[in-house]
């Protein structure tokens, strides 16, 4: 290692690993939120894994600069939080009616604004890794950010797909 | 003669590689009725499987008596089916659709149509395009979809239009577009004769194209035969005698895949030079591969590593090898990643362009191929792309309207997708032709309550009484094969003109002339005010499917009616596509698709592909395991797959009415392991109750050679040959999709019918 690391780039690995968690937990809501929307509710499960996995990767490297970050729990099919029943009793009821796709809409936005400020913060740290020389937390900050990408990439493939239909019908 | 039911494949006539394959004319005549008490021959192609098989249907006094192989065609050499030696007795079944009927009550055509018009134009005047959809089949004629799509797409401007080819071969077309650029076989039929290696990937060929399954039993038993390479949990005809079989656990086509290919990185058994040349992304696959080592592998397919590494040995070490790929991959759990990872095989040993080294990504119904094409399922017509603006504006052009009129805003709404949208009420109108998706889609009951669903105004347009039309608004009773005039392309790119021999019973009319009336009824124009659809009849509407192909992959501009009835079948883009590793068509401006992610099915922009592909090279495409939707867990131990048998082609609606066929395979079973019913205390015979979180069916039980854990059930069967013709009585269904869940591949679409967990419940003698 070059430098000695400082304090700030601490702060923007916890940022991004909190950033990313965040990420994960909004996507898995989703998932529950639009639960008869087969597509949406498969595939936000394995991208929940997915985005668990890269915030364990960065929690790995918290230590070295100070940060005690959380790890997610291993268990991988864990649901978004205590309303998760709520929310997909709530889906259930709603998926025969057209509003479902507005809903949808409204909350693949709100996925992309989380995601967007996931793949900033990932930006951030991995300017920091680079500036700093610390290739073993490039390489993990660039594997995550691979990841948030992905899952906007998805997201914004979607949300394109649905906005014609719920604005036109 | 031998019995073709017990017999299926018929005498073989073994060949050596590279050899010609001999004729054998299968013939099959009503009794009594002998070769010179025919009136006419008539030229035809076979319609119940994907393989062309060419054929003369005989007709005496008006009526169909009889078939006849093509001993001068191509892909058949005169061999038949079982399944086309005896169903065509179904079209003069006493139960066809004859009238149309509104709301169950007969009715004219003027009253039946009249009413669809006037809920369409009610519908687009309140709700617009985007409340219409269309959903059709894999077996009609090329010219029937190129009429739809034109009406769909130009005329209405609705972007659901989709076909039941979604459940049997979009993963084809999207592994295509994502290896190639665009849809279309690199391979031909010929190379099964010319190969010293054959892979079969989740393609029961027996069962499922008789006829090609002949040609390689053929080479099989011939001097110098190819090692053959079987990978299917069921010991099916092909695997047993494969040199290597490999019985994977479901849902890991992929982790194989992965595996084979590290070995092959591994023990150097790849063309550098081809690859340097020819394609794109080896170093992502590279590292894609990297941790699948030979044991890791073994250990998450459920198999011995010594057979994996058999496996990439014959895969390796062969000079020509031929692949093909079926349900196995395209039902399946990662459905185009696991179909993509084959056509790397090939790219990264050079097996593509020459005799014996091609891929057949197969289609599993007749005229797939055509549906693809002409853009009623998948992309837009002519394999164009619907994110390239100068290609919707080549097709504004053709039919001369506005591009703002044809929706390319996304992609071509997928069946699923359709279903759902009904499902949540923004689409209000669908119309099904010739497909009966109350028995052939995922999760029956909720099919049944969308389709019966108030809110939705139900088409259907079939030629007899099926589980759809029982709960549709309007049902149009339609002419089938030997009844009107068509053409269609069998899974290696052979065209064939099938010609109408009797006329369509009643009043039922060719699927043609229905749409061609709708487009009058709705008077649709183009831009200039003349009839959008100016087309009469089948051989007018092939021209202009001719000029919207034209310069594209399935190029059919010098293939005419006139060559067709002359030769036979043709193959569109000659035996092979991309010799010498050129992909003309995987150029950023000619592509197809600009790919999508295979794990999420995020789409690739304009300028990625661009960046990644900027000579329109082959892809080498990576790809990396998830664990599947729906593991097997304590309440649902076993592991459902759906499949078919020779006899019977999608929900019977032919075969089930045809004597032989009917006889042969008369209802549903259940396939377990040997150690599976021991373990459950069953014996072959009993009956059993078969459990998912969605349904159930009860069958007998078959025990035979599948996998420990894993269950078959064949899905043809339905309910409209039982005293409760639309729905299942009570608990006990009969319908393998009473139990499937409803997911999909993320790219191609296609439903994971081979997925799902069950439980296996024995029951008591009643």
């Amino acid at each position: 290692m070059r430098l000695k690391p400082t304090g700030s780039l601490g702060a923007a690995l916890s940022d991004a690993h909190h950033s990313i968690a965040d990420l994960a937990g909004e996507t898995r809501r989703l998932g529950e939120r639009h639960r008869p929307d087969h597509d949406v509710h498969h595939l936000t499960s394995t991208l929940g894994r997915l985005l668990d996995a890269a915030a364990a990767t960065l929690a790995r490297g918290g230590d070295r600069y100070d940060q005690s970050l959380s790890m997610p729990t291993p268990d991988a099919d864990r649901s978004g939080g205590s309303l998760a029943p709520a929310r997909e009793k709530l889906a259930d009821a709603l998926g025969g009616r057209p509003i479902a796709g507005a809903l949808l809409l409204a909350d693949l936005r709100r996925l992309l604004g989380v995601a967007a400020d996931a793949s900033i913060a990932c930006i951030i740290l991995a300017q920091g890794a680079q500036a700093t020389g610390d290739r073993d937390l490039l390489e993990a900050v660039t594997a995550a950010h691979a990841t948030v990408l992905r899952v906007h990439r998805w997201a914004l493939t979607r949300l394109k797909t649905t906005a014609p239909q719920v604005l036109t019908s | 003669v031998q019995d073709r039911i017990e017999h299926p494949w018929g005498p073989p006539t073994p060949i050596a590689r590279g050899a010609i394959w001999p004729a054998r004319v299968d013939q099959h005549l009503t009794e009594g009725i002998a070769s010179e008490d025919v009136d006419r021959w008539v030229p035809a192609a076979s319609l119940l499987h994907s393989n062309g098989d060419a054929m003369d249907i005989a007709v005496r006094d008006g009526r169909i008596v009889g078939v006849r192989g093509r001993a001068d065609d191509r892909v058949n050499r005169g061999r038949l089916g079982p399944k086309d030696l005896f169903a065509w007795q179904a079209n003069a079944s006493p139960d066809r659709l004859t009238t149309p009927l509104v709301h169950g009550r007969p009715a004219s055509w003027d009253e039946a149509m009249g009413r669809i018009a006037e809920t369409c134009r009610t519908l687009l005047d309140e709700r617009g395009p985007s409340s219409m959809a269309f959903y059709t089949t894999g077996q009609l004629f090329l010219e029937e979809y190129w009429t739809l799509a034109t009406i769909a797409r130009a005329g209405i401007g609705t972007n659901h239009l989709d076909g039941n080819t979604r459940l049997c071969t979009a993963t084809a077309g999207e592994a295509l577009k994502e290896s190639f650029g665009a849809d279309g076989q690199p391979g031909s039929y010929d190379d099964v004769v010319h190969c010293d290696a054959l892979a079969l990937w989740g393609h029961n060929v027996a069962e499922t194209q008789p006829v090609l399954w002949e040609r390689m039993r053929d080479r099989l038993l011939g001097p110098a035969r190819p090692r053959l390479l079987v990978v299917d949990p069921r010991t099916t005809t092909p695997a047993r005698e494969a040199e290597v079989h490999l019985a994977l656990r479901p849902g890991t086509n992929l982790p194989l895949l992965l595996g084979l290919q590290h070995l092959l990185l591994a023990r150097g058994w790849i063309d550098e030079d081809y690859i340097s040349r020819t394609t794109v992304g080896f170093d992502l696959l590279e590292a894609a591969v990297r941790d699948w080592t030979p044991a890791r592998t073994a250990e998450t397919c459920g198999l011995p590593a010594a057979a994996v590494e058999a496996a990439a040995e014959l895969l390796g070490t062969c000079e020509a090898l031929t692949s093909t790929v079926l349900q196995g991959f395209y039902q399946a759990h990662e459905a185009t990643a696991s179909a993509c990872q084959v056509n790397n095989i090939h790219l990264l040993r050079g097996m593509l362009g020459r005799p014996g080294a091609g891929v057949l990504q197969m289609n599993g119904q007749p005229t797939a191929q055509n549906t693809r094409e002409t853009g009623a399922n998948g992309d837009l017509p002519g394999f164009r792309n619907w994110a390239n603006g100068e290609h919707v504006r080549e097709l504004a052009e053709l039919w001369n309207v506005d591009i703002m009129n044809i929706p390319h805003h996304g992609p071509p709404t997928h069946a699923m997708e359709i279903f759902r949208l009904c499902e949540e009420g923004s689409i209000r109108f669908l119309w099904i032709s010739g497909t009966n998706p109350a028995v052939s889609l995922p999760e029956l009951a909720r099919i049944r309550k969308i389709l019966g669903d108030d809110r939705l105004f139900v088409v259907a347009q079939d030629i007899f009484p099926t589980e759809t039309t029982a709960l549709a608004d309007v049902v149009l009773p339609a002419a089938t094969w030997a009844e009107k005039t068509g053409t269609f392309t069998n899974a290696d790119r052979t065209v064939h003109l099938c010609e109408q021999a009797v006329d369509p019973p009643g009043q039922a009319r060719s699927d043609l002339d229905i749409f061609l009336d709708f487009a009058r009824r709705l008077d649709l124009r183009d831009k200039d005010g003349d009839p959008l659809v100016a087309w009469d009849s089948p051989e007018e509407a092939y021209r202009s499917w001719q000029r919207c192909s034209a310069g594209r992959p399935c190029d059919y501009s010098n293939i005419s009616y006139e060559d067709l009835r002359r030769e036979g079948g043709i193959q569109w883009g000659g035996a092979r596509l991309y010799h010498d590793g050129v992909f003309p068509f995987a150029h950023p401006e000619r592509c197809e698709s600009y790919g999508r992610d295979l794990l999420t099915g995020g789409a690739f922009e304009p300028t990625e592909y661009r960046a990644m592909n900027p000579d329109g090279r082959a892809l080498l495409r990576a790809a990396e395991h998830v664990p599947p939707v729906e593991p097997p867990d304590a309440a649902h131990p076993l592991r459902l797959t759906t499949g078919r048998t020779i006899y019977h082609f999608h929900t019977r609606t032919k075969t089930g009415r045809t004597p032989e066929l009917a006889a042969a395979a008369p209802d549903v079973w259940v396939e377990l392991s040997p150690a599976d019913a021991t373990a459950l205390g069953i014996a072959a015979g009993d009956v059993v109750r078969v459990r998912s979180a969605r349904g159930a069916i009860t069958a007998p039980v078959r025990v035979t050679d599948i996998r420990e854990g894993v269950v078959f059930v064949p899905f043809h069967y339905g309910y409209w040959d039982t005293d409760h013709p639309h729905r299942p009585a009570d608990d006990d269904g009969r319908a393998a999709n009473e139990l499937t869940p409803t997911t999909w591949d993320p790219v191609s679409k296609q439903p994971l019918f081979k997925s799902g967990a069950v439980v296996v419940e024995r029951m008591e003698a009643r």
